[in-house]
């Protein structure tokens, strides 16, 4: 037990101070830039936990990135890159809505849970396509899961303007969901819904998924070495395509969640880049599913905080950007010299067999 | 007749952007550095471009900027991979992000009143070139250009020259596919990549300022819309060779000119749409390339460690 | 003259001392050979000459001069080229590309390809290599590639020559022709080391020897004053006989059968051109042959790994040649790959886990979804303790293992699977001399135990001592199956493509025919 806790710890501080330095560089450029740093973090910190609504708010704001930070993490532990899961969480949010605006007529319950299978399934199935080009054809899935997500974005833009547009609205934006497929809020006075909660079951799972199963096993051996894992008799292409399938899902779930939760309706920029901050809130959890609730939790404070910022001094909300690509250079960079440094040690009985 | 014409002056303008960066992309991966970061970078060149030739009122130091600014953006990449030897993808995005980031937040703090009014910069004239120019349909597609898009095509042979005809390009290919052996012949593997890698900034960031101050005169947020990503399959589609890339982008020009075709025409098709179109035919085109053999580096994204 | 002193070096790798007071002279106009098991620190001694490692102590003279050893590029200046094992070309590049490859002060930036064609074409023709300088290296073979190496080296003007191990994979024709240029070499003044195992080579073509056992060098003797006994005894510190550790057996049904087998290689080409045999309960077959004549492809057709063109693989009766993988191993096949680091193992995992790939879906380590972490822990302790598989520890990284420890991590899952087949190919490849002696015997005690064993190998000591059939491989095909007992020399004929019935057909023939080889 002890030594798990010191495990646990030695796995926590690397990130932690790769997160401290970012802190210190974001500090830097502010006041570089000209803006009042200080006043920034006050405005960054008061925008996520001054009181119980802005922390239900940040929450909110943590748990698409839940989802598909997730989504990422179980791509990268089978060595799927997946940078398409900005396409699959949009995904999920159009089909959730035009459940939500179709089946009107269904009982509450009944209709949340079905946004939801339709949002994991639309999400599945934008992770497959490109699962499947990789492992039939080799195609390199970060090229497609991007194109992907440029092609939801369009689909997107195209059924707010056209089939499911609300026209009472300026806007673009589609019809408003059945009232009855609102998730209900966890807490009074807060947008808390309980997609976070879901969010970290779906994060054990994940987990147990991952380390306590032969899929898992699977999964994790093709991604170190599926040359190896294709010797010990595992079907990599269908192991590779599964994984592509559990993470979309993943992140359509998330989307599903967000319309039915949190917005009620699909507009153009429903994502805001969930997607792509998941990358960094996976890396930053070192792609461990339940790291990942830690993680999301503190770019969705990043992501509520920015907002706050952009009101309070100015600073665009693209901020949260600048700071999210410095924590992840500082973590990859931290997270490989710890590797470098193990290898270097035990290298040398390989090195020595080797040479001969 | 003058829609043909217009049409294929438009492939070229739009596959320019396209090819610059991925003549750029290609001695990066063939020194074996996979920089998916090219997007990021772009963006970088394309603000420092606007910037600069907003405050100068002078296009040619814009482009200078964009170029440095482009040659930044890969020495971080450069020194987190090859230093520091961290994944490169992972690397690339964090680039990507930094580049989304940092030049919407310094658009927001020197442009602020131009957001909405959208601030215009002295951009690249197109140069009607006497005589050639005129003539019916060459004239404008190929005689028609501002000086970049000439300086673009010219940079095809240029680079197939580099890759095939001098030293400095077997030292690139060496240590992309056999860093080891490089080594063993005392070429330096760091050095080579780092040069590698700052070339490719410099393309990069000159792609992303021809987008802000040739192709048009402003700059938005986020303006590249992709074309880094469409970048990264111009270079597998033309098959890591200078001439391959320049079809890649042409095929990728025409898409975006087709795009535009169609949303001139005025016809009945969403606007939507049709803006998926360049995105389509990437994966069709990747889809259709896939089975060639290619030449890509077999130590890309690896690496290099000495014994 | 001495071109060459090296005096009282030490390397150490962590603690590991791979060479130790390393005393070394090298003549000008010999050829020297350094002789040694695997492991013996030849290459680390050479490494350090050419400046790839640096040393710990000791000092190198170069010429009499004393010189810092501190890079390639030092050494090269010193006049000293290495061909590596390896082949160090690009094969993206032509063969004056890779000839003139970082020697900018010479061709310039800009390559005038004309030029360098001819002076490549003037040195080809000095030492009679025949080379095309405009051809890509991807597309010559592996015989002409050394010689650009070669080539590569002289250009550089090279007057000290290192050779590690040149003849792996060279035909015994390709050997003789390399040791004409070698030859022609030394005669024209320059030095020559040749790194090697192989006792032959040193007796035939070499001038002198320094023999090294355990990173320590045995000493130093003229080839005319010393005898092939004498050489092993120095080399392995014991004599050696060769002897074989088979207890004659009758063999069983067949568990393994062939039948006229056609796989493909990587780029398309035939590699297995219609081979047929069968492997019985209780006995070991071995397959001889040059790398790259197929052997490899036709282990991978066995496991399920490469596509069967045409033709059948059966598994105690049953077709598996469409089979996945998986099928094979639930069919009772067991498989040591050629690769231990790519193929065989997940670096990244603990031993406990490497332990049960293939079967990590099965009770008792899965019980339906759920993997059985208590289970997979006692195998694992269960198995590093009857292999000796060090450290005792099931939960350490198999990355951070010894060669010889990783080998055994993938000896002890195949045979913990109790397979009825069990194919190793190139089982000892690499290792030191115990992890070979541990690995040979488990192959000799699954032969007792009544499975059938192929034994895929280029090291013809390996497939003579553990044998009961030998086939011998050439361009994909089955030159003949000779004993154990045959002669050396027939079986080099063979594997330089020889067919066994044309060489009973020629004796009988001729009288003095089968002289050649």
């Amino acid at each position: 037990m002890k030594e798990k806790m010191t495990g646990y710890l030695q796995s926590i501080w690397k990130p932690l101070l790769a997160v401290f330095f970012s802190i210190a560089c974001s500090w830097l450029l502010l006041t570089v830039f000209g803006y009042p740093a200080n006043d920034a973090f006050v405005s960054l910190w008061e925008a996520s936990f001054k009181n119980l609504r802005v922390f239900g708010n940040t929450l909110n704001k943590a748990c698409p990135l839940l989802f598909t930070g997730i989504a990422v993490a179980i791509g990268n532990r089978g060595s799927v890159f997946n940078i398409g899961a900005e396409g699959q969480f949009i995904m999920g949010c159009a089909a959730a809505t035009w459940v939500g605006i179709t089946f009107t007529g269904m009982p509450g319950p009944l209709l949340m849970v079905v946004m939801v299978l339709a949002g994991a399934l639309a999400g599945a199935a934008w992770g497959f396509v490109p699962g499947l080009l990789k492992t039939k054809f080799s195609i390199s899935e970060i090229i497609t899961t991007i194109m992907f997500n440029y092609i939801a974005l369009q689909l997107v833009g195209y059924l707010v303007r056209n089939p499911m547009r609300d026209l009472n609205q300026a806007e673009p934006q589609s019809y408003t969901i059945a009232e009855q497929g609102f998730m209900p809020y966890l807490i009074e006075k807060t947008k808390l819904h309980p997609g976070f909660v879901v969010g970290c079951i779906a994060a054990v799972l994940i987990y147990i998924l991952l380390f306590k199963t032969y899929f898992g096993y699977e999964v994790r051996a093709v991604g170190y070495n599926s040359t190896a894992a294709k010797y010990g008799g595992i079907n990599v292409s269908r192991t590779m395509i599964s994984t592509m399938l559990i993470s979309g899902a993943l992140a359509g779930i998330g989307g599903a969640f967000e319309v039915a939760g949190s917005a009620h309706y699909l507009y153009e920029k429903i994502s805001n880049g969930y997607g792509y901050t998941a990358i960094a809130v996976a890396i930053l959890a070192n792609n461990n599913p339940i790291g990942v609730i830690l993680s999301s939790l503190l770019f969705g404070f990043l992501a509520s905080g920015s907002t706050a910022m952009q009101r309070n001094i100015g600073v665009s909300s693209s901020f949260a950007d600048i700071v999210q690509g410095i924590i992840i250079i500082f973590v990859a960079v931290a997270a490989v010299s710890r590797v470098k440094k193990k290898r270097t040690a035990d290298k040398k009985p390989v090195l020595k067999e080797a040479k001969q | 007749m003058d829609q043909l014409s217009s049409f294929l002056a438009a492939t070229i303008r739009m596959a320019i952007p396209l090819l610059i960066a991925a003549l750029g992309l290609l001695v990066s991966e063939r020194s074996g550095l996979m920089n998916i970061g090219v997007e990021g970078t772009m963006l970088s060149g394309a603000f420092a471009a606007f910037s600069v030739a907003y405050y100068t009122n002078n296009y040619w130091l814009g482009m200078l900027a964009g170029m440095l600014a482009g040659c930044f953006m890969t020495l971080v990449f450069a020194v987190a991979a090859i230093k520091f030897r961290a994944p490169q993808v992972v690397i690339g995005c964090a680039i990507n992000m930094l580049g989304s980031g940092f030049t919407a937040v310094l658009f927001r703090k020197m442009f602020f009143d131009a957001q909405t009014g959208g601030t215009q910069v002295k951009s690249f004239p197109s140069l009607q070139i006497p005589g050639l120019s005129s003539v019916p349909l060459l004239g404008e597609t190929f005689f028609s250009h501002n000086i970049i898009v000439y300086i673009g095509i010219l940079m095809v042979p240029a680079i197939w020259f580099l890759m095939n005809r001098t030293s400095i390009g077997t030292r690139i290919i060496a240590v992309g596919e056999h860093p080891k052996a490089a080594d063993s012949l005392g070429i330096n593997v760091f050095v080579t990549r780092y040069a590698a890698a700052l070339f490719s900034g410099l393309l990069m960031g000159m792609a992303g300022a021809y987008l802000a101050i040739a192709q048009s005169n402003t700059f938005q947020v986020d303006m590249t819309g992709g074309k880094g990503y469409i970048a990264m399959a111009v270079v597998v589609l033309g098959k890591w060779r200078a001439l391959g890339v320049l079809a890649g982008a042409l095929i990728f020009g025409g898409a975006n000119a087709l795009q535009m075709t169609l949303q001139n025409a005025g016809l009945n098709i969403p606007n939507n749409l049709i803006l998926m179109v360049p995105y389509i035919v990437t994966v069709l085109a990747v889809l259709a390339a896939c089975k060639q053999k290619a030449i890509d580096a077999s130590a890309k994204g690896v690496p290099y460690e000495k014994a | 003259m001495n071109v060459v002193e090296m005096h009282g070096i030490y390397k150490y790798f962590g603690s590991f001392c791979a060479n130790k007071n390393i005393e070394f002279t090298l003549k000008q106009g010999e050829v020297h050979a350094l002789l040694g098991e695997n492991g013996a620190g030849k290459s680390t001694l050479m490494n350090i000459l050419y400046g790839l490692y640096g040393h710990d102590e000791g000092h190198i003279l170069i010429n009499g001069e004393e010189v810092h050893m501190s890079s390639p590029s030092v050494a090269i200046q010193h006049g000293i080229g290495m061909v590596h094992q390896h082949f160090m070309l690009i094969p993206q590049l032509t063969v004056t590309q890779n000839i003139f490859l970082g020697m900018d002060k010479e061709t310039g930036i800009v390559l005038h390809l004309k030029e360098l064609e001819k002076r490549v074409k003037e040195l080809n023709d000095r030492f009679g290599f025949n080379v095309e300088p405009q051809s890509l290296i991807w597309q010559i073979p592996v015989g002409v590639q050394q010689k650009v190496e070669i080539l590569k080296v002289l250009m550089r003007n090279a007057k000290i020559l290192i050779l590690d191990e040149p003849t792996a994979v060279l035909t015994p024709h390709e050997v003789e022709e390399l040791f004409t240029s070698i030859r022609m070499l030394a005669d024209s003044g320059y030095s020559i080391i040749l790194i090697t195992h192989k006792m032959s080579e040193v007796m035939t073509y070499t001038d002198r020897v320094t023999v090294m056992r355990l990173g320590e060098v045995i000493g130093t003797v003229d080839v005319k004053d010393t005898t092939e006994q004498e050489l092993a005894h120095m080399m392995v510190g014991r004599d050696v006989h060769l002897e074989r550790q088979l207890q004659p057996q009758e063999p069983g049904k067949p568990l393994l059968e062939l039948s006229d087998l056609h796989v493909n290689n990587d780029k398309g080409l035939p590699a297995v051109d219609g081979i047929s045999f069968s492997v019985h309960a209780g006995e070991i077959v071995g397959i001889a042959g040059v790398d790259g004549n197929g052997q490899l492809e036709l282990g991978e057709a066995i496991v399920g790994g490469r596509k069967i063109e045409s033709g059948d693989v059966r598994l105690e009766g049953g077709s598996v040649s469409k089979s996945s993988i998986r099928r094979h191993l639930d069919m009772g096949l067991a498989h040591i790959p050629d690769d231990r680091l790519t193929k065989g193992l997940v670096l990244q995992f603990p031993i406990k886990q490497n332990l049960i790939m293939g079967s990590q879906r099965k009770e008792p380590f899965a019980h339906g979804l759920m993997s059985d972490n208590k289970a997979i822990s006692k195998h694992g302790e269960k198995l590093v303790h009857d292999f000796d598989i060090r450290p005792h520890d099931p939960e350490y990284l198999a990355g951070g293992l010894s060669g010889g420890n990783q080998q055994k991590v993938i000896l002890a899952r195949e045979v913990s699977r109790d397979p009825k087949v069990m194919l190793a190919i190139q089982p000892t490849r690499g290792l030191d001399i115990g992890a070979i002696e541990f690995v040979r015997s488990k192959l000799v005690e699954e032969r007792s135990k009544g499975k059938a064993v192929l034994l895929i190998s280029t090291d013809l000591d390996e497939i003579r001592s553990l044998s009961d059939r030998i086939l011998v491989m050439h361009g994909g095909q089955v030159m003949g199956e000779v004993g154990p007992d045959v002669a050396v020399d027939d079986l080099g004929l063979m594997m330089a493509g020889k067919r066994l019935d044309d060489m009973k057909a020629e004796a009988a023939g001729t009288v003095e025919g089968g002289a050649e080889g």
